[in-house]
């Protein structure tokens, strides 16, 4: 089996109780096509780069699961169906995945999450290190790019522009 | 016309890769905020020889940005105006 990854964007002016019911066909979708889901994660309500559908604005939703490649030609069959997705994309992770062991991890890391009301949660090991990981050495990027680039990234710009 | 012969100059300090040098900073698609120090204000992917990214990280740099535009978290083409 492999892990994949979708985002997919559904519409801005989708109410809570409207989505509910197309979060639980897409998590539906997974089970039934023998999938594992491992994480489901609301990014909320971002703006667009550009406009899709005549929308600015787009409900972010990320998905991390477990399964064949038939699941994801039917989930992404449903999702270009439904006019309430403005766009998706799915993305191998890992081209070989224990079922068996991630599914006893999540299943410790709930345990582990829920007596002592959650003081650290990663339920995906590396998955959520990663995204941690990230975050700081953002602004490092950024700090490091305005000193030493600043000058020679002026000469091409300029001739592009 | 002195200005073109000027951008003929040598570099003085040898680029780095950002990547090689921290490798606790992670490529992600999933995180815009980075990726958009290797583009251009307008949009465009700033090339290997101007980033100073080695070829391997300047290739996963460049299919994240790709990705990135392709959820709409990057813009394909941006006006000046947008920032």
């Amino acid at each position: 089996m492999r892990r994949y990854e979708n985002v997919f964007i559904a519409s801005p002016s989708l109410s809570q109780e409207d989505r509910q019911p197309l979060f639980d066909k897409l998590t539906k979708i997974i089970s039934d096509g023998q999938g594992l889901l491992v994480k489901f994660d609301e990014w909320g309500l971002k703006s667009l780069a550009y406009v899709v559908k005549k929308q600015t604005r787009g409900y972010y939703v990320l998905t991390d699961f477990c399964g064949d490649g038939a699941l994801v030609k039917e989930l992404e069959r449903n999702m270009s169906l439904d006019e309430r997705f403005l766009k998706y994309m799915t993305v191998c992770t890992a081209e070989e995945v224990d079922v068996a062991a991630m599914q006893a991890e999540m299943a410790a890391a709930r345990e582990a999450s829920r007596p002592d009301a959650a003081p650290e949660e990663t339920p995906s090991g590396g998955e959520e290190e990663q995204s941690a990981q990230t975050e700081p050495a953002a602004d490092d990027v950024k700090a490091a790019t305005d000193t030493p680039e600043s000058g020679d990234e002026e000469a091409p710009a300029n001739g592009e522009v | 016309m002195a200005r073109f012969k000027r951008r003929r100059r040598t570099f003085g300090r040898r680029k780095v890769c950002r990547f090689c040098a921290d490798s606790s900073l992670a490529i992600d698609y999933k995180n815009p905020r980075t990726l958009r120090l290797f583009t251009t204000e307008r949009g465009k992917i700033i090339p290997r020889r101007i980033s100073g990214n080695c070829a391997k990280h300047q290739r996963q740099v460049t299919t994240a940005i790709k990705r990135a535009r392709s959820i709409a978290l990057m813009p394909y083409a941006a006006t000046l105006s947008h920032y």
